[in-house]
C-alpha cells in the first residue's frame, strides 16, 4: 500500500486570458478543453478555468495573439498529496465529495478556509493556492498527514 | 447481593472477563459491555446519584440517557453519564454534586426546606438586603451546581471530517434498519447511525420473546452487514439538523460533518414517566428502562414489581419481567385492560391482579421503593383514596406514554401535531427530502413499522431520482392509544416530579402558571422545566399536558418549545475540531526574521512592525525614519492589493469607481485613487497606473485588497463592461526603496533610464531589475525619492537580498510599519479607517481635489454633490512644541472646547524628522484654522493645548522627490 | 449549512461565498429625497429578493432570486438580464 506523502511540487504556471484567448490556443495547435476541464500537454497540462481563461502548467505557454489576449505568470504554491488515504486527508479540510475525483479532473474549491484549485493525479492530487497562503496550507496539511500516519483506522 | 441474570439472548456483555472499578472508593465489578448504571444495579446498588436541587436519592429511570439520575465525574472528566458510559478497568468515579459523597451527601436535608424553595425562588428571595445577594448567590450555586471542570486539562485535538451520503437513516431499530436496507437496495449510498454501541434498537429489548421479531432481526442484521452500500455508525448521535440536510454526526472519535441527500428519522420514542408522590425514588423506573436492563445487561430490575400501564407496550414489558424472574404484585391500568391486546389476559392467566382505571397515589420508601399505593380514578387527576390499595414492592415500572424523539424533524422545519387517537405528537408535514418512519411516525406494530420504513425509503429514492414521492406516511399509523392523556396525580405532600433533572414538582408548574407565566416559552424559562441536561426528554410532554389543562387549551394550542441542537451534549474538543487559523506570509518573511523583525498582525498577514529588540523599540523606529530621510530605507509592502484591469472598457470602469478622473491618465503615469461608497464615505485609497491603452495596474490598501477586487468584478458584471480583472495581491511581492540614494542604487541594477525626464515622479515602468522582471512606480508614499518595485513572489527574496547587499554602501536599512506610519504622517497622508471613519467624506478629509464632480457618473457622485456644501467637520494637522513634556498623547483622545466634544485625535506621533509631536484630528469646522489652538483632553482629564498647523508637516513643496539631483546641483 | 445552487458548478456551501446584498439600480438624477431613500433604505419585508453572491474560489459573481421567508433559492438570474448602461464617461482622454 503506497504511503501517504505530501510534497512541494513547484510548477511553472501561466494564466492566459481574454476574448481572443480561445482562438490563440487553437491557433497554437493546442487542445481546447471544456470549461473546468483539463488537457494533457507534452510536458504538463492545461486547465480551462473559464470561458476565456486558461491556466497552463508548462514551461512554454503560447504567445498571446490578438488585442484581447494577455498572459501572466503565476507563482501559486503547489503541493502534491499522494498515496492511499489521500481522500481521508482531504476529508478533514474540504467539504466536497471527492469519491469520484479522478486523474486529470479539475476543481476550484474552498479547503481549510482558503480558496484552492485541485488537479487529479493517478494516486492523489495536486493542490494549488495563492503563494502568500502556501506556508499555511502546507503546514496545515502536513499536520493532518502526520496525525493520520499515527492513528489506526478511524471510520 | 447480585441481581445478575443468566445469559440473555441479545445481551451486550462479554461474560469471559471481569472489569473492576470504584465509586467513591467503593469497589464494584461488572462485565465488559456493562455501563456504569447497569454494573452498579447488578451489584445491588440502588442509590446511583442525588438530585440537582433537593439532593434526593435517585436510581435508574430510563437507562437511555433521557435522564441524568446517574451522573459522575473523575479526575479527567465531568458529567459522565452512567447510562451510556461503559465501565473500564480502573475507572474511578464520584457522584456529581454531592458534597460529602453519594452516601453521606451533606445537602440531603435540603428536601425539608422545599416549601421555601418554590419555583423561581431565587428571583424573589435573598434579594433584600441587596448587598447580601452575592453571598446567597454563591451558596445557592454551590448547593445546586453540577460537575466541576478540570481547568488544567490536556490539550487534545479531535479533528472533524466531512462525509456524504444520499440517504441518512437516524436510528437502527426495526424501522431504521429496514429503511436503510430498502434504500441501499434501491442503489443509494446509505449511512445508518445509532447512538447505541450496537444496532437493533427496540427490536432487541422490547420484542425479545416475540417470534415474529426473531426472523426479522436475523434477516435485517445480516443483510445490513453484507450490503456494501450501507455504512453503519454506532455510538453515533445525529446532533442536529442544519440547512440542506447538513448534519453533524457525533461519533466517539469526533464529529463527521455530513451532507445527506435525504434524511429518514427513525429515532423512536422517549418514554414518559407518570407523576405521583415519590415517583423519583430508586426503584421507580420506566418500563422500557427495565426492559433495557434485562435484555442488554442481564440485570434483574427488582424482586417484586408493581406496573402502571396505559398501553400494550406495558403489558409486553410485564411479560418480559416475568420471564426475568420478577414477581409482579399487581398491574394498575390507567384505562381499560380489555381494550388492550391479548397480553392483558396472558398476565391474568399467570395470576397477576390487573386493576382497571387505577392510578398510583404514592410510592413509599425513603432511600428506595418499599411499597406503592394505587387508587381508582374518578375524575381526571382525582383519585378515590377510600378505595386505595397498598402493595409491598421494591420496584415500580411505568409504561404510561411516549414523546417522539422528533428533534431533527422540528429543526428541519417539520410541522408536528398531537394525534388524539394515538395520544402522541406525530409529524403532520415534513419538508422535501425529510421522512419519519416507525414509532416516531406513530407506527407501532412491528410488521407495520417495516412497511412504513419501506415507504419512507421509497420516497427518499424517488426524490433522489428527481421524481415525486408517492408514499402515504399516515397509512401504517396505529389506531390504538399508546399514551395516557393524564398520567398525573396531585398530592398534598408534593414531591411528585415532572422534571427529574431540575427537581421540578407538579406544584411548581401550577404555581408558575398561576403567577402569569402561562405560555410554554415563559413557563419553561421561569420554572426551568426542560432546561436541565436532559433538555426535557422525559419531562416536556407532561409539562405540556399540565399547561394545556391549566389553561383549558388543546395540546396543539399549547405548543412546545424549540428543540435546539445538539440532541445530547457534546464534548467541547469535539465541537472545536482542528483549528484552521489562516495566516498569510510575504515572500520576504524569512528575510525579516533574519533581520530581527518584530512582527505585528495586519489581518491574516504578519508584517514587520520594526526591526530590533523590544527594549530598543523607540530608538530603532527613529533610526529607521532617519535612515529613510537621510540615506536609504527599504520596506516590504507586499500586502498591498494589486489588480490588473484589462480591456477596452478598463478606463471607463476605473473612472466610474474612483472619485477622480481616470480616463485621462497618460500611459506610463500613475494617479492617486480614492473611492467612496454610495453614502459618500471614503472606502479605500491606492494608486492607478496606466501601462497601455487598455491595461491598468491598480493598488489598494492591505485591508481592502480582497474587497476592492470583488467590487471591481461586481461593477464590471453590473455595467456589462468589456473588462477582465486579475487579483495579483499574493502573486506579486512589492518593496519600496526610499531615500535620497534610491535612484543611485537602482541605476546600478537596471538598464531602465531613471533620469527625471525619462522616469518622472508618479511614473510607472516595466523593466528588469537585477535580471528580475519588475514593475516600478514612483509614488508619494513616505515623501522621499523612492521606487516601489513589484516582482513575482518567487523572485522577491533574491531581489531584496541584492538590494540589501548593494545598498550597504548607502547605509540601507529595512524599515517597518511603524516607521512607515510616522514618515507618512509627516507628509500628512491619511490612513483610511484611522484618519477617516464610517462618516468621513473626501471633503472632511481635506481632499476636495480628489473629487471630480463634473464626471457624469462615479459611485457616490450624487451624494457628494449633496454633501459638499454641508461639510461640517475637517481633518486638521496639529503640533506640539519641541520641548513638550506633558502627558502622553494617543489616538482617539477627545478635542474639548467650552465643555463640549468638538472632535478627536485620529493620529499622533513623535516626528524624528521635525523633533516634536505631530498629529491629525477630525474636528468641527468652526474650530479649524492654521495657528488656532486645539485643546486635547488626555486620559487623566487634563487639557493639553496643541496648535493647528498646515500639512504636510514636512517638505510641503515636495522637493524631496528630486533630493539627489539638488544635492548634485549643489555640489 | 445552506447550499447555493450554482448553474455551472453545482451546489456549493454558503461558506464559499460573500454576500453582496440586494440587486438594486441607482435612480440616476433623482431628486435628493429619492436619492437618499435609495442610499439608506432597504427592502426588509420577507419576500422574493434578487441578490448578489460572490463565489470566492472562482472569483465569480452570481445573481439569484431567493425567497427570504422560506430561505429557498428560486432561480439563477443571468447577469445579462439586469445590466444597465453607465452614463457616458468623460469624453476627454
Amino acid at each position: 500500500m503506497p504511503m501517504l506523502t505530501l510534497t512541494e511540487h513547484p510548477l511553472p504556471l501561466w494564466l492566459v486570458l481574454g476574448a481572443d484567448s480561445p482562438a490563440c490556443i487553437r491557433d497554437s495547435g493546442l487542445p481546447l478543453p471544456e470549461v473546468m476541464r483539463t488537457a494533457a500537454l507534452a510536458n504538463g497540462f492545461l486547465a480551462r478555468t473559464g470561458r476565456e481563461e486558461f491556466l497552463f502548467a508548462t514551461v512554454q505557454p503560447p504567445e498571446p495573439i490578438g488585442a484581447h489576449c494577455w498572459r501572466y505568470r503565476r507563482d501559486d504554491h503547489v503541493l502534491a498529496l499522494r498515496g492511499s488515504g489521500w481522500r481521508r486527508v482531504m476529508a478533514q479540510v474540504c467539504h466536497m465529495d471527492l469519491t469520484s475525483f479522478a486523474a486529470s479532473d479539475w476543481l476550484f474549491v474552498s479547503a481549510a478556509g482558503i480558496s484552492v484549485w485541485l488537479f487529479g493525479l493517478e494516486d492523489g492530487l495536486l493542490i494549488g493556492c495563492d503563494p502568500s497562503l502556501g506556508n499555511y496550507l502546507q503546514h496545515t496539511l502536513s499536520e493532518i498527514v502526520a496525525d493520520l500516519a499515527h492513528t489506526t483506522s478511524q471510520h | 447481593m447480585s441481581c445478575r441474570l443468566p445469559i440473555q439472548p441479545f445481551e451486550w456483555l462479554d461474560r469471559h472477563q471481569r472489569v473492576r472499578f470504584t465509586l467513591e472508593g467503593r469497589g464494584f465489578e461488572g462485565y465488559p459491555g456493562d455501563c456504569v448504571s447497569s454494573a452498579l444495579w447488578a451489584s445491588g446498588q440502588r442509590l446511583l446519584g442525588r438530585s440537582f436541587k433537593y439532593h434526593r436519592p435517585r436510581g435508574l429511570l430510563s437507562l437511555a440517557n433521557h435522564d441524568i439520575n446517574a451522573l459522575y465525574e473523575n479526575a479527567d472528566d465531568t458529567h459522565i453519564r452512567g447510562d451510556v458510559t461503559p465501565i473500564s478497568a480502573g475507572l474511578q468515579l464520584s457522584a456529581t454534586n454531592t458534597p460529602g459523597g453519594l452516601w453521606h451527601d451533606r445537602m440531603r436535608w435540603l428536601g425539608r426546606l422545599s416549601p421555601m424553595l418554590r419555583v423561581g425562588f431565587y428571583y424573589k428571595a435573598f434579594h433584600s438586603p441587596r448587598r447580601l445577594f452575592p453571598f446567597w448567590e454563591g451558596v445557592i450555586r454551590r448547593a445546586a451546581g453540577l460537575g466541576k471542570v478540570n481547568t488544567a486539562w490536556r490539550r487534545q485535538v479531535t479533528p472533524k471530517w466531512y462525509t456524504h451520503c444520499e440517504v441518512l437513516v437516524i436510528g437502527a431499530g426495526p424501522a431504521g434498519m429496514q429503511a436503510a436496507l430498502h434504500a441501499a437496495e434501491g442503489g443509494a449510498r446509505v449511512i445508518l447511525v445509532d447512538e447505541n454501541p450496537h444496532i437493533g434498537g427496540s427490536l432487541d429489548y422490547a420484542w425479545v420473546h416475540d417470534s415474529e421479531a426473531a426472523s426479522i432481526r436475523v434477516q435485517l442484521k445480516q443483510a445490513i452487514k453484507a450490503h456494501p452500500g450501507i455504512q453503519v455508525m454506532t455510538g453515533t448521535v445525529a446532533g442536529g439538523w442544519y440547512a440542506d440536510q447538513w448534519i453533524p454526526l457525533c461519533t466517539p472519535d469526533g464529529i463527521a460533518k455530513t451532507r445527506a441527500g435525504t434524511m429518514i428519522v427513525a429515532s423512536g420514542l422517549l418514554e414518559q414517566p407518570a407523576v405521583f408522590h415519590n415517583n423519583d425514588l430508586p426503584g421507580v423506573m420506566l418500563a422500557s428502562g427495565a426492559q433495557r436492563l434485562v435484555a442488554r445487561y442481564a440485570v434483574q430490575p427488582c424482586r417484586r414489581a408493581l406496573l402502571l400501564v396505559a398501553n400494550d407496550e406495558g403489558y409486553r414489558a410485564a411479560l418480559d419481567m416475568v420471564a426475568a424472574g420478577v414477581e409482579l404484585v399487581a398491574v394498575a391500568d390507567l384505562g381499560d385492560p380489555d381494550a388492550r391486546s391479548a397480553l392483558a389476559d396472558e398476565l391474568r392467566s399467570e395470576g397477576v391482579p390487573v386493576f382497571a382505571r387505577h392510578m398510583i397515589h404514592e410510592a413509599e420508601g425513603s432511600d428506595g421503593v418499599t411499597g406503592a399505593v394505587i387508587a381508582p380514578r374518578i375524575a381526571d387527576g382525582q383519585l378515590d383514596l377510600s378505595a386505595s390499595r397498598r402493595f409491598a414492592c421494591d420496584g415500580i415500572l411505568m409504561s404510561v406514554g411516549w414523546a417522539p424523539a422528533a428533534h431533527l424533524l422540528y429543526q428541519a422545519g417539520g410541522k408536528l401535531g398531537y394525534d388524539e387517537r394515538i395520544g402522541q405528537i406525530v409529524p403532520r408535514e415534513l419538508p422535501d427530502g425529510v421522512y419519519a418512519a416507525g414509532r416516531v411516525n406513530g407506527v407501532f406494530a412491528l410488521a407495520d413499522q417495516l412497511q412504513d420504513a419501506r415507504r419512507a425509503a421509497a420516497d427518499a429514492l424517488a426524490v433522489l431520482a428527481g421524481h415525486t414521492p408517492k408514499g402515504d406516511p399516515l397509512r401504517w399509523r396505529s389506531r390504538d392509544c399508546h399514551s395516557a392523556d393524564w398520567p398525573i396525580a396531585e398530592h398534598p405532600k408534593g414531591k411528585n416530579f415532572v422534571d427529574m433533572d431540575e427537581d421540578l414538582q407538579l406544584r411548581d408548574l401550577l404555581d408558575a402558571a398561576a403567577e402569569g407565566f402561562d405560555n410554554i416559552e415563559l413557563i419553561k424559562r421561569f420554572s426551568t422545566v426542560g432546561m436541565g441536561p436532559s433538555q426535557g426528554k422525559h419531562a416536556n410532554m407532561n409539562a405540556i399536558r399540565v399547561l394545556a389543562r391549566t389553561l383549558g387549551q388543546t395540546i396543539d394550542q399549547t405548543g412546545s418549545t424549540t428543540a435546539r441542537p445538539f440532541y445530547h451534549p457534546q464534548r467541547l474538543d469535539h465541537l472545536a475540531g482542528r483549528r484552521f487559523r489562516v495566516h498569510q506570509r510575504s515572500a520576504l518573511h524569512e528575510q525579516h526574521v533574519a533581520a530581527g523583525a518584530m512582527f505585528m498582525e495586519a489581518g491574516h498577514w504578519q508584517r514587520p512592525d520594526y526591526y530590533g529588540s523590544p527594549a530598543e523599540r523607540e530608538d530603532q523606529i527613529r533610526a529607521e525614519v532617519r535612515a529613510v530621510r537621510n540615506g536609504l530605507g527599504i520596506i516590504d509592502v507586499s500586502t498591498l492589493g494589486k489588480i490588473e484591469v484589462l480591456g477596452p472598457d478598463a478606463a471607463r470602469l476605473l473612472d466610474a469607481v474612483y472619485t477622480m478622473r481616470m480616463t485621462n491618465v497618460k500611459q506610463g503615469m500613475t494617479r492617486y485613487a480614492l473611492s467612496v461608497d454610495e453614502t459618500g464615505v471614503i472606502v479605500d485609497d491606492g494608486i492607478v497606473g496606466r501601462l497601455g491603452a487598455d491595461r491598468f495596474y491598480v493598488t489598494t490598501t492591505t485591508s481592502h485588497a480582497a474587497a476592492s477586487y470583488r467590487q471591481l468584478g461586481r461593477y464590471t458584471a453590473e455595467w456589462g463592461l468589456n473588462v477582465r480583472i486579475l487579483n495579483r495581491t499574493g502573486q506579486l511581492a512589492a518593496m519600496n526603496l526610499a531615500g535620497p540614494h534610491s535612484r543611485r542604487l537602482l541605476a546600478t541594477l537596471t538598464d531602465l533610464d531613471l533620469s527625471e525626464d525619462a522616469f518622472p515622479y508618479l511614473g510607472i515602468r516595466e523593466a528588469e531589475v537585477a535580471g528580475i522582471p519588475a514593475r516600478l512606480m514612483r509614488v508619494g508614499f513616505v515623501g522621499e525619492l523612492g521606487y516601489e518595485i513589484h516582482v513575482p513572489y518567487t523572485c522577491a527574496a533574491e531581489l531584496w537580498q541584492r538590494l540589501m547587499a548593494d545598498g550597504d554602501d548607502y547605509g540601507i536599512r529595512p524599515f517597518g510599519v511603524e516607521a512607515q506610519r510616522r514618515l507618512r504622517l509627516e507628509k500628512g497622508h491619511i490612513i483610511v479607517g484611522q484618519d477617516s471613519d464610517g462618516l468621513t467624506t473626501p471633503y472632511e478629509a481635506g481632499m476636495p481635489w480628489s473629487v471630480h464632480l463634473k464626471k457624469p457618473f462615479f459611485v457616490g457622485r450624487q451624494t457628494l454633490e449633496v454633501l459638499q456644501p454641508r461639510t461640517a467637520r475637517q481633518l486638521v494637522g496639529f503640533a506640539l512644541p519641541t520641548n513638550y513634556t506633558g502627558p502622553e498623547l494617543c489616538e482617539c483622545l477627545l478635542v474639548i472646547a467650552d465643555g463640549n466634544i468638538r472632535g478627536r485625535v485620529t493620529s499622533v506621533s513623535y516626528s524624528p524628522t521635525l523633533g516634536h509631536l505631530i498629529g491629525l484630528a477630525m474636528i468641527d469646522k468652526p474650530l479649524a484654522g492654521i495657528d488656532q489652538p486645539l485643546p486635547i483632553r488626555t486620559t487623566d482629564g487634563r487639557i493639553v493645548e496643541a496648535r493647528q498647523v498646515a500639512t504636510p508637516f514636512y517638505d510641503p513643496e515636495g522637493l524631496r522627490q528630486r533630493a539627489d539631483l539638488q544635492l548634485a546641483e549643489a555640489v | 449549512m445552506k447550499l447555493i445552487p450554482l448553474p455551472d458548478l453545482g451546489p456549493r456551501p454558503r461558506s464559499e461565498f460573500d454576500y453582496g446584498g440586494e440587486l438594486r439600480r441607482p435612480p440616476m438624477g433623482a431628486d435628493t429625497a429619492l436619492w437618499a431613500a435609495y442610499v439608506f433604505n432597504r427592502q426588509g419585508a420577507p419576500g422574493l429578493l434578487r441578490e448578489w453572491w460572490y463565489h470566492r474560489p472562482t472569483g465569480a459573481w452570481y445573481l439569484f432570486e431567493r425567497d427570504t421567508l422560506a430561505d429557498r433559492f428560486i432561480r439563477h438570474i443571468p447577469v445579462q438580464d439586469i445590466q444597465y448602461e453607465l452614463p457616458s464617461a468623460d469624453p476627454a482622454v
